[in-house]
């Protein structure tokens, strides 16, 4: 009976090595797998032309769409979610969410686009090294061409639509975000008590951060506050850099060719300005190790007056600070960014955050493609912006005086869970859709938010794809960081600064700016 | 036992030996403890304390919260098959395979040890693996998560040499009174590793408990996730939603709360630490109970 069993066991594991051979024969040659998921529907193709922008197409069978998204809560819809069958119905499809924690969305999405098994559409990020490389070897449709036959997908940014190609080529469809996002949020009642107004220059933010720390803005007869919190994430630095004059990222050196941010003068000038704020103990002490989950509680408690990051930072703090002690004006007052010696200027976002990708394996023939894309353009449509943004008038929110105001609150998990997440698919490429109620905050916020793209310096690599990044990008980031934070708590001085910028350049750094300057030429 | 006179000398050193002990444990537990502490407090105490044990204000909101929707309990209840089917899989491969390599009559043995030493040493990675078991047709079922990996190549190993230690009269004296080979393995082999099968299920099962990353890749419907990867979301919120310009949705996600995040990691853990003092007393048994004289 041994000999059996020994027989029995080498024949499986010969069976198992030539299934692993047979795999990675079959993965090499350009792992087009047997979807055995029944992908899109019949190619019956009389709505042909792909302007059909209300699922009037009785004629044809619902599109069965498989849609990845990240996932921002434990709590999922499935397909009884009222949310869900009215998107289907709208939209003529049969919709498979297929969620994914957000933590871990680049482990999976990486994973997905090398299996070569992926859904219809899913969000990409369009940074990563396995997106860039899937849509050069042709794993997603290539969108650009098709975008003028929609209403709603027609109208899309072009400077947003160039900074998400691939070599000029747009192989997925971005998802808008405010372009001019950052803001400076003030303790309101501590800048009235040091009799002090927005700060409208540099000079007067610092004059207010030095007030903040010496003249006890909180009346408590304490020697207890400091200026502004900062903590790990180094955000801060890099809006504030900009403040000076600094270029975001990169910057043209008057010759025409770019130069990185940290190799202009500016960027010291704004080095010494925030070296003066931690020497001073203007900053606390011990932002290069403070974790970001707690940033706000400083503010929340007292113990500091100023966040520099996105404006609608002013909102949650607000929000901490109600929850501790509720009372009827808001806490905190939120200002665009203080001019400097080269004008008003401030760091804008990328305009999207990751892009809606076609995938060739699950939409097999261009009629397909028509009637996802007809998919994508309705989703701009201001019903559903309403319906995967806030949910089902009556049911998750009503309209008081044309403003939305939800029914649900964070509590009322069984309602919320019908909507969670599905917002992730939305472009915000459409027609504007009403607004929450603009308490004095939102509204501060929201005007912040419009002002600051007059003043938003935008990056001119943004749209580049560049090799050398992709291999060494982060080592060299990490080379200025972290003399960045170095020279700020004095670790060390200017020359070790240039040291460090001497060491970006031979690690590669002058490769990348000549990789960098040659892509930039080659843009007509 | 004899009952010796103490010196000064060693009962200082004993004394000493007691105090680091004890601050060793202190250090690792009081962050645990702090842990519990904080899932109990409301969310506006832990904004304002840094550290306690004590929470000033009771409350179980944030137990409340996760456990008011199924989410939570389903996930534990994934987790808790998986490790059950999964840890009985492990044993029963593990187990059966070691006493066939432990058979020094089995032909071929120096072969598949050779090939067992080579898995140890050189793996094909994430993306192989994931294309193996979408082949396979097991994408989105829980034999992914269960199977890959089914037999640990150094639990393997450290089963079969203890089993190549059992005296050799002991399986002779089966046979002669005519039990067949897999008696001999059911009958006698096995109740005499019970701290061998204790120690390397305890292991399992905790590597079951803990995983995530596989049931990340394979499992896609959410409603099969299990506990770890639904706690590693809730914490992971918070960290994402301050300072990803690019990524966060300003309306739409609100970090959850600090308590929220302590109690499922509370939930998390708990469980285990429950089953760990039940199996303790196999780890101290004698290793073989003498049933051969001489």
């Amino acid at each position: 009976m041994t000999k059996d069993r020994v027989w029995k066991l080498s024949g499986k594991l010969l069976l198992a090595a030539v299934m692993m051979m047979s795999v990675l024969l079959a993965a090499c040659s350009g792992g087009n797998a047997n979807g055995d998921k029944p992908a899109a529907s019949k190619p019956q193709s009389t709505a042909d032309s792909g302007g059909a922008d209300d699922g009037n197409a009785e004629t044809l069978p619902p599109l069965k769409l498989d849609i990845m998204v990240p996932a921002f809560n434990t709590e999922l819809p499935d397909r009884s979610s009222p949310v869900i069958q009215a998107l289907e119905q709208y939209t003529n499809t049969e919709i498979h969410m297929q969620f994914v924690p957000n933590s871990s969305y680049g482990d999976k999405m990486n994973i997905t686009l090398a299996s070569g098994r992926l859904p219809h559409i899913m969000v990409v990020d369009r940074n990563s090294a396995s997106y860039i490389n899937a849509a050069r070897t042709g794993a997603f449709w290539e969108l650009g061409p098709y975008l003028k036959d929609y209403p709603n997908l027609s109208q899309a940014n072009p400077i947003i639509l160039n900074n998400s190609s691939v070599d000029g080529k747009t192989f997925g469809i971005y998802r808008g975000r405010t372009l001019g996002r950052m803001g400076v949020t003030i303790n309101r009642e501590w800048m009235a008590n040091v009799g002090m107004s927005e700060p409208k220059t540099i000079d007067e933010f610092y004059a207010l951060l030095k007030a903040f720390k010496e003249n006890d803005p909180d009346r408590n007869n304490k020697d207890d506050t400091y200026g502004m919190v900062v903590s790990k994430y180094a955000g801060p630095w890099d809006i504030m850099q900009i403040w000076f004059g600094v270029p975001n990222k990169w910057g043209e050196d008057g010759s025409g060719k770019l130069i990185p941010a940290h190799m202009t003068p500016e960027y010291k000038e704004a080095l010494k300005f925030f070296k003066k704020l931690y020497d001073e103990g203007l900053v606390n002490e011990d932002f290069a190790v403070m974790d970001p989950a707690v940033w706000l509680d400083p503010i929340v408690n007292g113990q500091a007056g100023v966040m520099v990051d996105v404006a609608d930072a002013a909102r949650r703090i607000d929000n901490k600070m109600q929850e501790k002690e509720a009372r009827d004006t808001p806490y905190v007052d939120v200002f665009q960014a203080p001019v400097g010696p080269k004008g008003h200027r401030d760091m804008p976002t990328s305009g999207y955050a990751n892009v809606l990708a076609v995938s060739k394996s699950a939409v097999k023939t261009e009629d397909d493609l028509k009637r996802v894309l007809t998919f994508l353009d309705q989703l701009g449509d201001v019903e559903m912006q309403m319906l995967l943004g806030y949910g089902i008038e009556g049911r998750h929110y009503e309209m008081v005086d044309g403003y939305i105001k939800p029914l649900t609150t964070p509590e009322d998990k069984a309602l919320v869970k019908e909507m969670e997440s599905l917002n992730q698919m939305l472009t915000f490429i459409g027609p504007a859709t009403p607004t929450l109620e603009m308490t004095e905050i939102n509204a501060k916020i929201a005007e912040v938010q419009l002002a600051n793209e007059e003043i938003v310096v935008s990056n001119p690599a943004e749209p580049l794809i560049s090799e050398v990044y992709a291999q060494m990008g982060q080592q060299l980031d990490n080379i200025i960081a972290d003399a960045r934070i170095q020279y700020i708590v004095g670790q060390i001085d200017d020359k070790g600064l240039d040291d460090a910028i001497a060491l970006w350049r031979s690690s590669g750094g002058d490769k990348y700016i000549d990789e960098i300057n040659t892509l930039y030429a080659a843009i007509p | 036992m004899v009952s010796k006179h103490r010196t000064v000398g060693e009962r200082l050193f004993d004394g000493f030996n007691y105090i680091a002990l004890a601050a060793f444990a202190l250090v690792a537990a009081l962050p645990f403890v702090y842990m519990i502490a904080g899932s109990f407090a409301t969310e506006a105490e832990l904004t304002e304390r840094d550290f306690f044990l004590i929470p000033r204000d009771w409350s179980i909101a944030a137990y409340q919260y996760i456990f008011s929707s199924d989410t939570i309990f389903r996930s534990i209840g994934v987790s808790v098959f998986i490790t059950v089917a999964g840890t009985l899989t492990n044993l029963a491969f593990t187990l059966t395979m070691a006493y066939s390599l432990s058979r020094k009559d089995l032909m071929g043995r120096r072969l598949f040890m050779n090939m067992i030493i080579f898995s140890m040493l050189f793996s094909g990675g994430m993306i192989p693996g994931y294309l193996v078991v979408k082949e396979l047709g097991l994408i989105d079922s829980y034999a992914a998560v269960i199977l890959p990996g089914a037999i640990s190549a150094f639990n393997l190993i450290i089963i079969r040499n203890f089993f190549q230690q059992l005296p050799p009269g002991l399986e002779e004296s089966a046979r002669i009174d005519g039990c067949t080979e897999l008696g001999v393995l059911w009958r006698i082999v096995l109740p005499l590793s019970k701290p061998v099968i204790a120690t390397f299920g305890l292991f399992y099962a905790v590597g079951h408990w803990n995983n995530f990353f596989s049931a990340l890749l394979y499992l896609n419907d959410h409603k099969k996730w299990p506990l770890q990867v639904m706690l590693r979301e809730i914490v992971m919120l918070s960290q994402l939603a301050v300072g990803d310009l690019s990524n966060m949705d300003p309306n739409f996600v609100t970090p959850p709360d600090q308590a929220v995040k302590m109690a499922v990691i509370v939930v998390g853990t708990v469980p285990i630490l429950c089953v760990y003092p039940f199996l303790q007393k196999h780890f101290a048994k004698g290793v073989l109970l003498g049933s051969i004289k001489g």
